[in-house]
């Protein structure tokens, strides 16, 4: 019987909250930022995303021809990537150098694009110039060495990332005939730190992906071989260095953009939502004609508390998968699982403190407008300016900025601070101190710890809860 | 039926809004609830309906207690504030819908019965206006409403009547007798002294959070005093002898004052006129519950 009256209130409240215009606002807020920062962060950029052109210029008939691959740090083909071929008579950057033929190329959905230069004797150099959303990159090739091959391939061999696991390499192979036409079984070997040389698959397009096998420690080398029967078409070799790390550097600058936007506004349509769903109608006597129907305080204040929770945990999780999607479709990686669980477990224990001391001052104050100002307050000194105020507390006490000490006094604070709790989960799982770029360090060493952590998330979704509860309870 | 028993609110640590205070409102009576403001009336009546806790003393409806049975005691009980507040935001008839739950009634039974009592208040027409933009007057008809929705058998109106127009007094003032027919029991506060006195059975004076009078129906009819002032010329010895048997006769110049007045100024009249007095000016002067209230609170102890 009493459960229906539960729900009753429960399912309306919830509703009121979902449709509350803090809720509406803040998330668009949050996902618009989030959406802009990973457009930023994502566009095309060498330091961060990986383009790149596999070409080959070979002769044909009379003349030369040009066909182009442009590919992402996947191996996957890039649609509209431009190239531009021209024709000089001496080395492009003299002064002396003539034009004397430009074409503009643009690839296709498979990422190709392919031209006929028609021959010029008076040519010495053809100049190959690939750009795609800003970034932009060229090659100067001497008609001379053209003229040597009759195919010249460029950047045939290419390390890729597997799609599937942005941690694992793979190999792509571009590999242009003679004429230009399609390769067939051309075999690729592989060999790591001169062992023998393994098949590792057969190209029988001008395009192949291939697996290979064992991962490649930082700085070992990977040799390639492409062959044809017992014919050693191309060589090559590729390096386990970090250059993956620029996809992985994506992910992490977002999820450190990302958090930093929701520590910062979660707790605001937290706090904004305590006032419009409960301290203003507590204050107001919205609550006074509720509590005259058939439902106890206790049923009544639990309701409220639990949708605005529930609606901060659906706000969390919609802001979160948006940016997941976007950073999905931008790179075709997601965010770890382990930030997904991060930020809903720090930002709820966050939302449930504060919740728990809005809800508090609403049986305290007896304004709306003090209830709100003391509100906003909050949120400016503990969400928008706290690691300010410490960094000038440890200025006044001489403490050196970004010193141990200091660090060690920023992190404490953190257990004081419900909003920073968010932050101090952060610390536990990276090892990293986000807000000082990323320093890392051992968290032990600060007090991090999952016994400390654990007691700081029980006491701070607890405390605030019961103080609630009691006066929700005694004080009219 | 409400039974208040002894309950007592103390706001803070020193301000005692209510301090021991008990009636019963009984099935098909109206008790009329006065007091000045801050006397504690509203405090009485926010308790009896489950919205404030009283530090001690509790409030039966039906048998329900308030405290420890709130669900249940609520189901029964109907509560019209002075100024009703809602949600600004919340449509009248989704809102009525929601309070319905609380009655178990849903879906389109809570729709028909929303519906209904919108348009039994006069607020037909306004089913999916925001609250927010109700008057006053309709934000009460809107509270009655759903008050109403579970046909409660006990009401409580505190202060309706203030802020409304003719028209609003007298639909309120209908309902409450409706109710009475009814056979439900209705607690009606009001400032409205003569309105208290037209409707009440019975009236409960409260005074610094206490109860100083409760005024049952014989007693209400006798309150207050009358008094016949007549200015006639020839007056003699025989006028007078007349005249004492409706009141205390006193005469001042040309004017005869009958004080503690008894029986009706109608009858005088024809009487003196057919005795042939040529009656000047009559004027007759009732003294109601409002100077009767007035004389209570301005003496601590009445009783």
């Amino acid at each position: 019987m009493l459960n229906r009256y539960i729900l009753n209130q429960f399912f309306y409240d919830f509703k009121r909250a979902l449709r509350s215009k803090t809720m509406i606002i803040i998330t668009i807020i949050i996902t618009l930022l989030g959406s802009s920062i990973l457009a930023f962060i994502t566009s095309p950029n060498p330091a961060i995303y990986s383009l790149h052109l596999s070409y080959a210029i070979y002769q044909k008939d009379l003349n030369y021809a040009f066909l182009g691959y442009a590919f992402n740090a996947f191996g996957d083909p890039l649609q509209g990537a431009v190239v531009k071929i021209e024709l000089f008579t001496d080395e492009p950057s003299s002064t002396n150098a003539n034009n004397l033929f430009s074409q503009q190329l643009t690839t296709n959905s498979s990422g190709f694009a392919s031209i006929t230069i028609p021959n010029n004797p008076q040519a010495k150099y053809i100049r190959v110039q690939f750009n795609l959303g800003g970034f932009s990159t060229s090659q100067n090739i001497p008609i001379e060495v053209v003229n040597t091959q009759k195919v010249l391939l460029f950047s045939p061999i290419n390390r890729i990332l597997d799609s599937s696991n942005s941690s694992r390499y793979n190999i792509l192979i571009f590999y242009v005939d003679e004429n230009g036409s399609k390769p067939s079984d051309i075999d690729v070997y592989a060999s790591s730190h001169g062992s023998d040389y393994v098949k590792i698959g057969t190209l029988n397009d001008y395009v192949g992906k291939f697996k290979i096998g064992p991962q490649l420690s930082k700085n070992s080398i990977l040799e390639i071989q492409l062959r044809k029967g017992s014919k050693i078409l191309a060589n090559g070799a590729i390096f386990g260095n970090n250059q993956n790390q620029n996809s992985l550097d994506v992910i992490a600058i977002s999820a450190g953009a990302i958090a930093g936007i929701l520590s910062l506004l979660i707790p605001l349509l937290v706090i904004l939502a305590a006032y419009n769903l409960y301290g203003k109608d507590k204050i107001n006597g919205v609550l006074d004609f509720i509590l005259s129907l058939p439902i106890t305080r206790t049923m009544l204040g639990l309701s409220r508390y639990i949708s605005i929770l529930l609606m901060t945990f659906v706000a969390i999780v919609l802001s979160l998968g948006f940016q997941e999607l976007l950073l999905y479709i931008r790179v075709n990686q997601t965010f770890p699982l382990s930030f997904f669980i991060d930020s809903v477990i720090g930002l709820l224990v966050g939302a449930a403190a504060l919740l728990g001391i809005s809800m508090t001052l609403s049986h305290l104050l007896k304004s709306t407008g003090s209830l709100l100002a003391i509100s906003i307050v909050i949120w400016i000194v503990f969400g928008l300016f706290w690691n300010t105020i410490i960094f000038i507390i440890s200025f006044a006490f001489g403490i050196q900025p970004f010193s141990k000490d200091f660090i060690s006094l920023l992190i404490q604070s953190y257990f004081v601070n419900p909003i920073s709790f968010y932050a101090l989960l952060s610390i536990y799982v990276t090892g990293k101190l986000v807000t000082l770029g990323s320093i890392p360090f051992n968290p032990a060493d600060f007090g991090v710890t999952l016994l400390n952590i654990t007691i700081t998330g029980i006491a701070w979704t607890l405390i605030p809860f019961l103080i609630y509860y009691i006066l929700l309870k005694k004080k009219d | 039926m409400l039974d208040i028993r002894g309950i007592t609110k103390i706001y803070g640590r020193k301000v005692i809004a209510v301090n021991n205070v008990s009636f019963q409102v009984n099935n098909g009576e109206i008790v009329g609830f006065v007091g000045l403001n801050g006397a504690g009336k509203t405090t009485t009546i926010k308790i009896s309906c489950g919205v404030l806790t009283p530090n001690s003393g509790t409030v039966y409806v039906d048998g329900y207690d308030i405290l420890r049975e709130k669900v249940e005691a609520s189901r029964r009980v109907g509560w019209l504030p002075e100024l009703p507040i809602f949600d600004p935001t919340a449509r009248a008839l989704n809102l009525l819908k929601y309070i319905a739950g609380f009655h178990n009634i849903t879906g389109t039974a809570a729709e028909k019965r929303a519906l209904e009592l919108l348009k039994e208040v006069g607020l037909a027409g306004l089913e999916n206006r925001k609250l927010g933009t109700f008057s006053q007057g309709m934000r009460k008809r809107f509270a009655l409403a759903a008050s109403m929705i579970a046909d409660p058998s006990n009401y409580l109106f505190d202060e309706v009547l203030n802020g409304l127009d003719p028209s609003g007094i007298n639909f309120f003032r209908n309902i409450a007798h409706e109710f009475k027919k009814k056979g439900k029991a209705i607690l009606f506060s009001s400032h409205i002294l003569s309105e208290v006195e037209n409707l009440a059975d019975r009236i409960v004076i409260i005074h610094k959070g206490a109860i100083i009078k409760n005024i049952n129906a014989s007693e209400l009819a006798n309150i207050g005093t009358k008094t016949l002032k007549l200015v006639i010329k020839n007056v003699d010895e025989k006028l007078v002898d007349v005249l004492k048997s409706y009141g205390e006769v006193r005469i001042e110049n040309n004017t005869i004052i009958l004080s503690n007045f008894r029986g009706e100024p109608a009858e005088v009249n024809l009487e003196l006129s057919k005795m042939g007095y040529l009656i000047e000016s009559f004027n007759y002067q009732k003294t109601g519950l409002e100077e009767y209230f007035l004389s209570l609170v301005g003496e601590k102890n009445v009783k």
